[in-house]
């Protein structure tokens, strides 16, 4: 009897704490919800007032109904699609270079010591500076500007994946060594996992980063992307289309960086660590 | 399978931290290496492990030199060293997969491993999710599950609390009395060399001070007279 109730009190605990998450999920969407009526309330009471030109701050409802005029002109969703076929294809390669970049780096101590400093020097360039030598060099199709994503993207994943590399315990590779391993197992079975958050980190950087180049490359020298939309508005004063790419960006950056989380917690679901761990609430 | 380290000196900084150290150790023997803190037992450790080089001297193992790790020699470390990314199956499995045998007997083997550290429920848990005692455990199945002939272990109870640190012991001697694998275990704690060794090696500023074999029945007892004997006798080398 007394067990029964230890039981159903455990498993209404447990219950309860999964209402709870639920519960927070949910409640992340009020923050932002508030924001758009509160942008709505201001813009509309502004549109009424004037006190500064309602031309160039259009409430979201406007700019929501522009978005779907444009949706079914189809503009939306050939430059989503060009967008995310240059962040998906730069990044990528970004990713794979700066990974094994890294690990040649961290094998190979002449590597370390020839590429590491010219690394350091070039890494920090912003791409903008870099994008108009690019065309000249690529023209301006494709080339340059998966080039210039994939380029912003190298860098933090790779310096991410050496610190990683750098600060496997030693005791890891002296127990596995003990067990019998060789370098090739070592690197595989003890290096690479004990490095994957620190390339995560490196992923979610430049994540950020590759968004900017994606924008700026479609700024200059495109037909199509979201960024085409942005400098197009511009010039021919559709303010209303330049808000909505500026959502269409916010909303695309996040959904990769969700999808990124995603695959993390899949592959890291040994890590049991911080802060959200550290204290049941 | 006798270890044999001869006259062996380590230098670290121009500072002497071992002055030359004989010692042979018998196969199946269960020697335990105590001193104070900072007196080289873990570079001792280190050595016969194959992690650092002698400056002078050699240790040999079945009449080979020791140059690097191998898996003849398994190590328990202090901080356990568990992979964080594998279960406790994988982690146990590690060495003989590492070591050529298929997945699937690894794991088997490793099943076998866990059943003799008592921790059957616990093998697709995560060493994060174990408390410090399982996971020194768990460290203990994982080296010999590599099948050494020398089981090196460094302070391993050091971290846990009194009453865990005990059941460690006696379930360390059931372990090693089961597997028979020569044991060199590092501590600072008197009872727990006698209440482990048949030799205890007494180590002082970088020299063997004393060897004291102890000949006391298994399972021995801490309130046994001869036991606080013993102890008595071991202690009178480190205040001197
Ligand atoms: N990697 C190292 N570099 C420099 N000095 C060291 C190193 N390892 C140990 N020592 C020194 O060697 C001495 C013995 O250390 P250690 O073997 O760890 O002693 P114990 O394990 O008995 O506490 C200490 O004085 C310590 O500072
Ligand atoms: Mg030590």
């Amino acid at each position: 009897m007394k067990n029964m109730a230890a039981r159903q009190e455990a498993v209404s605990v447990y219950t309860k704490k999964v209402d709870k998450v639920r519960n927070k999920k949910y409640l992340h969407a009020i923050p932002i919800i508030s924001f758009f009526v509160l942008w709505e309330v201001i813009t509309r009471l502004n549109i009424n007032f004037s006190i500064v030109n309602p031309v160039f701050f259009p409430p979201p409802s406007l700019i929501f109904l522009n978005g779907v005029e444009l949706f079914h002109s189809g503009l939306i969703t050939d430059s989503i699609v060009s967008s995310t076929i240059r962040i998906v294809i730069g990044f990528a390669i970004g990713v794979f270079l700066g990974v094994i970049a890294a690990l040649l780096i961290g094998r190979v101590e002449k590597i370390e010591f020839w590429f590491m400093p010219v690394f350091n020097m070039i890494g920090p360039i912003p791409a903008l500076a870099l994008l108009p030598l690019f065309i000249i060099w690529f023209g301006i199709g494709e080339i340059p500007k998966i080039i210039l994503i994939a380029w912003t993207t190298f860098f933090p994943v790779m310096t991410n994946t050496f610190d990683g590399i750098k600060s496997v315990h030693s005791s890891y590779i002296r127990s596995a060594l003990s067990l019998g391993a060789n370098d090739r197992q070592i690197f595989k079975k003890i290096i690479i996992p004990s490095t994957l958050p620190n390339i995560f980190t490196g992923c979610q950087i430049s994540l950020g980063l590759a968004f900017s180049a994606l924008v700026v490359s479609e700024m200059m020298g495109a037909k199509s992307g979201l960024g085409y939309i942005i400098v197009d508005a511009r010039n021919y004063m559709k303010i209303l289309n330049m808000y909505v790419a500026i959502i269409l960006i916010g909303i695309e950056y996040s959904l990769f960086s969700l999808l990124l989380k995603v695959i993390e917690k899949k592959l890291l679901k040994w890590r049991t660590g911080g802060f959200e761990n550290a204290v049941e609430k | 399978m006798a270890l044999i380290v001869e006259n062996v000196k380590k230098f670290y900084n121009d500072h002497l931290v071992l002055k030359g150290i004989n010692l042979t150790v018998q196969p199946h023997e269960f020697i335990c290496v105590l001193g104070s803190s900072g007196g080289g037992k873990s570079t001792l450790l280190n050595l016969i492990a194959g992690f650092i080089k002698p400056d002078e001297g050699v240790i040999k193992v079945n009449g080979s030199f020791v140059t690097k790790p191998s898996k003849e020699r398994g190590v328990v470390f202090q901080d356990h060293a568990l992979y964080p990314w594998f279960t406790v199956l994988e982690n146990i499995a590690f060495g003989p997969i590492v070591q050529g045998m298929p997945k699937k007997k690894a794991l088997e083997k490793a099943l076998r491993y866990i059943e003799l550290i008592g921790l059957s429920d616990y093998a697709n848990h995560y060493p994060e999710q174990l408390s410090g005692g399982m996971k020194q455990r768990v460290g203990i199945a994982r080296a010999l599950a590599g099948e050494p002939e020398i089981l090196l272990m460094d302070e391993p109870f050091g971290a846990l609390d009194m009453f865990t640190r005990e059941n460690m012991r006696t379930e360390l001697i059931r372990i090693w009395k089961e597997v028979k694998p020569t044991i060199i275990f590092i501590t600072h704690d008197l009872a727990e060399a006698v209440y482990l060794a048949d030799r205890v090696i007494v180590m002082k500023n970088g020299m063997i001070a004393t060897e004291l074999e102890i000949h006391l029945p298994r399972p021995r007892n801490y309130r046994d007279p001869a036991f606080s004997i013993l102890m008595e006798n071991l202690e009178e080398h480190f205040v001197s």
